[in-house]
């Protein structure tokens, strides 16, 4: 009586696992276009001491985003955040935003990659913590989904 | 694909041959450890039990077929499960962390998460003899939740805050049936083999980020190897205690059970990082065999917790882990190594986010140092000769201040048992033990009058023992502790303050002590709207005595603290450098010394005034201005931290008395950094209380 009745699971099991065979040749992975590597955002803003300013990128296509930003005064403090729009500084307070890249100097300039992200509008927000304003400089460049590294 | 699912078709299909081999066996599975003892020359104890509880954990790895295999592959999972053995079967539940890596051109980005919660079947087809072929099917709930930002909603779900998860989860359902053989290394460890065909269902799943048709469904294919594990040696949580002895015991009678307590230890660990995947959609829930190897390879760093749970919550966890260990016979100090090897575990395992030092200091020393302090408070409401209504309060109420003991008892039979309490009060009910319960008003300020915010609170202090005269002095055999509750703060519990002597030396007098020199152990947590400290210190302290008068004493304590981990509010600490940032954190980290000291009027027995000062000194690890080293603009903070308390209390009706007390809250904050302003707070606070004050 067991036996019959393990050796039916057995069958169910086999027949599960046969039934799997037909899947086994795997369905089509993500399209691989080529590689395209372009400069999507690039400014020149004025950073008030002790004061955020955000600007939004919008990234046409997916890929993967290299963040460069430069400013003057070694001694500065510039904080760079990458999020998610829409991500204020009222919402950045308030713990609100998807932070993607969160990074500090030292050392200027600040130079960041992310991962895959999806084509849409991010913010980017430059906080000065110093008492001394600032002039940055902010390149983002975007890798397109075929090439191997950022 | 093909060639491996023929082999796994064979590999199923094979344990049928070796049923005929010993079904005659298969029911008696108390003959299996005697019959396995004997095999290996091993004499069977009189008192041994053939195991009824099993513990396995597995690791797999393999292929994905089906819809999401357009996207998902290489599956890899870690795995759970606890089980009950009925004769020839076993009936469990377990928990599946896997994970899949997307293919290429996104094979980089970060991986999916499967977890898979089931219940299991499971049917030994040899019972006998060290290879034990076994199949089994299960089935429950799966949950696909990737962690790539591809997948980030768009817009993000209302309510969203930071550190919750921005992907969407899938919940659907799988089944897995899973052939394997077990080889048995010793009565109560063996090396599992098997291999599992997984099918799962978790609804449509937008894969366009990915360029990508929605996919619903999956099956996995992985071999997999672990370990089973019978901990209990037949009794879960110890024999009960009408059982003969067939070893050492603790003052509770218990023996020890060295691997019960590791499987309750792995099991809340398990069962909470489970549970927080569904119930808490955080972006450090996804756990899985990939981010558990990232998160041993990348190290230690800190965490951004909010206070609560960095200073509380993984105290009280380590606490969990050391009783664990307690309440299964095992002592002090490999409890506290049980705390530790817990918070370890939960670092690297039981979430996504890297391991963090300041997880593991309150993890490990504030949960042995709370640990010790529930399970002594337990033991002094315990009665093991209570009967009826009396003694259901007490197994309620030890079970509630220390739940692992309460579970434990329930387990091994011992709530419900009558039988001798310890021998020794200080196992029980250490002499000199004092309590405090206090209901009041607490008003709390900031540097002026104006603005004063008033809450209702609860205080509740105890104390046991003395170090002057205590005729044992293992550690934690004299013991203070302080809590107050407060209604309208930010969070319940605004203080806790936990002291217990690890190490004592009395001078002079041995008999009757003046001065007692001891090293301490120190739990700190404050905890309010208006300021944060807490940490965990290591002090040598020196208590004193002084009879003034037949019925007037002088009580005082001076220690020298060395604060491994202190956290304190501070005013620039959302900069810190914190990896996979799940908040903003609003204090600093570091370490320091300090000193604290107290000292007490007694007249009759009760404490009519105290007052104590605490100076502390907070370096800068990790906060204000990055961590050290990492700034090359060589900027660091120091925080000095001062708390000063003074109480009256006036004994009104018997044990019935009004209390009042003073607390002032200082900091000075030195930021180091150009353009960063230095900052000093200054918080009173004002208490008055109605409490009804017992000592014995």
């Amino acid at each position: 009586m067991t036996r019959g009745w393990l050796r039916s699971l057995a069958s169910a099991f086999c027949a599960l696992a046969l039934a799997q065979l037909p899947a086994c040749s795997s369905p089509a992975g993500p399209p691989s276009p080529t590689c395209t590597r372009e400069t999507i955002f690039s400014s020149n803003p004025q950073v008030p001491a002790s004061t955020q300013v955000v600007q939004t990128i919008t990234t046409p296509r997916t890929g993967r985003l290299t963040v460069t930003v430069d400013w003057v005064s070694p001694e500065s403090i510039i904080r760079v955040v990458l999020a998610q729009s829409p991500c204020g500084a009222d919402a950045f307070r308030v713990k609100s935003c998807n932070i993607i890249v969160d990074e500090f100097p030292p050392p200027k300039p600040v130079e960041t990659s992310t991962t895959w992200l999806a084509p849409g509008n991010y913010d980017l927000l430059l906080a000065n913590f110093t008492s001394v304003g600032e002039t940055a400089s902010v390149k983002v460049n975007l890798s397109s989904v075929g090439c191997a590294t950022p | 694909m093909k060639k491996g699912l023929v082999l796994l078709c064979a590999l199923a299909g094979w344990p049928l041959t070796a049923l005929a081999q010993d079904e005659d066996h298969a029911a008696d599975l108390s003959a299996q450890g005697i019959a396995l003892a004997t095999v290996q020359g091993i004499a069977p104890a009189a008192t041994e039990r053939p195991a009824r509880w099993g513990v396995n954990a597995n690791l797999g790895a393999g292929g994905a077929t089906g819809e999401f295999s357009s996207l998902l592959q290489r599956p890899i999972s870690g795995e759970l499960g606890l089980f009950r053995t009925q004769g020839p079967w076993r009936f469990g539940l377990g928990v599946s962390f896997g994970s899949f890596n997307m293919r290429k051109p996104f094979v980089d980005g970060l991986e999916w998460g499967l977890q898979q919660d089931y219940l299991s079947a499971t049917r030994m087809l040899r019972t006998r003899g060290t290879f034990r072929p076994y199949l089994q099917v299960r089935g429950g709930l799966a949950r696909l939740h990737p962690r790539s930002h591809l997948f980030d909603a768009r817009p993000l779900p209302e309510g969203f805050a930071l550190g919750d998860s921005p992907t969407r989860a899938a919940n659907g359902y799988s089944v897995a049936i899973v052939p394997g053989f077990e080889w048995n290394l010793n009565r109560s460890v063996a090396l599992d083999l098997s291999a599992s065909l997984n099918h799962f269902d978790v609804g449509p799943y937008d894969l366009a980020p990915a360029g990508l048709s929605p996919a619903s469904s999956g099956s996995t294919i992985e071999g997999r190897i672990g370990l089973r594990w019978h901990p209990d040696n037949g009794y879960p949580s110890g024999p009960r205690a009408s059982v003969e002895a067939d070893g050492p015991r603790d003052a509770w009678g218990l023996g020890r059970n060295y691997g019960w307590a590791a499987a309750e230890m792995m099991a809340v660990n398990w069962l909470a990082a489970a549970s927080n995947e569904h119930t808490r959609d955080g972006n450090l829930n996804q756990v899985n065999p990939r981010n558990w190897k990232t998160n041993i390879t990348d190290g230690f760093t800190y965490d951004d917790n909010e206070f609560r749970t960095n200073q509380f919550i993984h105290s009280y966890n380590g606490s969990v882990y050391f009783n664990s260990a307690r309440s299964n016979g095992l002592g002090f100090w490999t409890s506290a190594a049980y705390a530790t090897a817990g918070a370890f575990m939960w670092e690297c395992c039981g979430e996504t986010h890297p391991m963090s030092y300041n997880d593991m200091i309150a993890t490990s020393i504030g949960g042995f140092t709370l640990g010790e302090m529930t399970y002594r408070l337990s033991s002094e409401i315990l009665g093991n000769q209570a009967t009826g209504a009396k003694r259901v309060v007490k197994e309620v109420g030890a079970f509630l201040v220390d739940p692992v003991r309460g579970l434990n008892r329930l387990l091994s039979g011992r709530s419900t048992s009558t039988y001798d309490p310890p021998k020794d009060p200080m196992d029980w009910r250490p002499p000199r033990g004092k309590t405090l319960l206090g209901v009041g008003t607490r008003i709390v300020g900031s540097d002026s009058t104006s603005g004063n915010q008033t809450y209702g609170n609860l205080i509740f202090e105890h104390a046991y023992g003395n170090p002057y005269d205590n005729p044992r002095r293992k550690p934690f055999d004299f013991m203070e502790m302080q809590l107050q509750i407060t209604a309208g703060e930010k969070q319940p519990i605004t203080i806790l303050r936990v002291r217990g002597d690890l190490w004592e030396k009395p001078l002079g007098d041995q008999a009757a002590p003046k001065h007692v020199f001891a090293i301490t152990q120190f739990y700190d947590y404050m905890d309010n709207k208006t300021y944060e400290f807490g940490g965990q210190s290591l002090a040598a302290t020196l208590f004193s005595r002084f009879q003034l008068s037949p019925k007037v004493r002088l009580k005082t304590r001076a220690s020298g603290l060395f604060l491994s981990l202190g956290a304190v509010n501070s005013d620039y600490a959302t900069i810190a450098h914190v990896a996979n940032r799940e908040r903003l954190r609003e204090y600093d980290y570091g370490p320091g010394v300090g000193a604290d000291t107290q000292m007490d009027l007694v007249v009759k027995d009760q404490t009519l005034l105290t007052v104590n000062y605490r100076f502390q000194w907070v370096n800068v690890s990790n906060g204000s201005v990055y961590s050290k080293g990492v700034s090359s603009l060589g900027s660091n903070a120091n925080h000095y931290v001062q708390y000063g308390l003074a109480r009256f209390f006036v004994p009104v009706f018997k044990h019935f008395g009004l209390g009042a007390d003073g607390h002032v809250f200082l900091r000075k904050s030195r930021y180091s950094e150009p353009g960063f302003e230095d900052i000093d707070q200054r918080t009173p606070r004002l208490r008055v209380f109605l409490a009804f004050n017992s000592y014995r």
